[in-house]
């Protein structure tokens, strides 16, 4: 099997992240004197990385969040200075979710209480990653009562 | 229910926005009380909590709520100066 007929069949065994750099990992392992398992080791970490990434996107997209580009990376804290800043980054952790803890954000209208994301970075957006995340629903706003709610219908306040 | 009881994390967001059925109140007593140390809520909303026994119209039950949300649970005060006028002042 040539480097073409490689690729096609990994695409065909829907390893496209292995496929995409595979002729890029065959260089590297050639001009690093790279063992075999070094080199099976870096296909299986960029079909992993690949997956994970879109994972995410996919995720991103059906949460539907509102100003997808809104990151604490540019989050102005002067703008608000009483906001509890470490707060806000220990949220963006998302560690409270996996030690089942609950948050509360109040304020007036405004003042970005719908907004914060869950991580400033993607690649550590835990909540987003979280197995069943993208099935959260705001119901509070829904004119549908609970008890009438299809579980995979989609409900935006 | 049980969907939404079993969903690691919840977001309630702008509780007190629009006008809450009668049960609002009892039921979401009952996701908080069967999510609580078992799974994450986020509620946002734009009423200080004293208000929400009014706005829910059952302050047992609200106090019920809170305790439960507020044990483990993180209070993160936003504001006080909203984003938008911000975005105005930019705009000029």
């Amino acid at each position: 099997m040539n480097l073409i007929e490689l690729g096609h069949a990994l695409r065909q065994l829907r390893l496209g992240g292995m496929a995409a750099v595979l002729e890029i990992r065959l260089q590297q392992a050639q001009a690093e004197a790279m063992t075999p398992i070094d080199l099976l080791s870096s296909l299986v970490s960029d079909e992993l990385s690949r997956r994970g990434d879109r994972l995410l996107e996919r995720r991103r997209k059906q949460a539907g969040f509102r100003d997808q580009h809104t990151m604490l990376d540019n989050f102005d804290f002067n703008f608000n200075k009483k906001m509890n800043r470490s707060l806000v980054f220990d949220l963006a952790t998302a560690n409270f979710i996996s030690r089942r803890e609950d948050a509360m954000f109040l304020g007036p209208p405004g003042t970005g209480k719908s907004r914060p994301r869950p991580s400033a970075k993607p690649s550590s957006n835990k909540a987003t990653k979280c197995s069943t995340a993208r099935r959260t629903r705001c119901w509070m706003n829904s004119p549908t009562p609970l008890s009438m709610a299809p579980a995979e219908s989609s409900w935006s306040g | 229910m049980e969907w939404i009881v079993a969903l690691p994390l919840l977001i309630l967001d702008d509780l007190g926005m629009r006008k809450l059925p009668l049960t609002a109140a009892e039921d979401l007593l009952e996701i908080v009380m069967r999510r609580y140390e078992r799974a994450s809520t986020i509620v946002t909303s734009n009423r200080p909590v004293e208000d929400w026994g009014k706005l829910l119209g059952d302050a047992a039950a609200v106090t019920a709520m809170l305790d439960r949300l507020l044990h483990h649970g993180h209070l993160l005060k936003c504001g006080p100066r909203s984003w938008r006028t911000k975005t105005e002042l930019s705009a000029r």
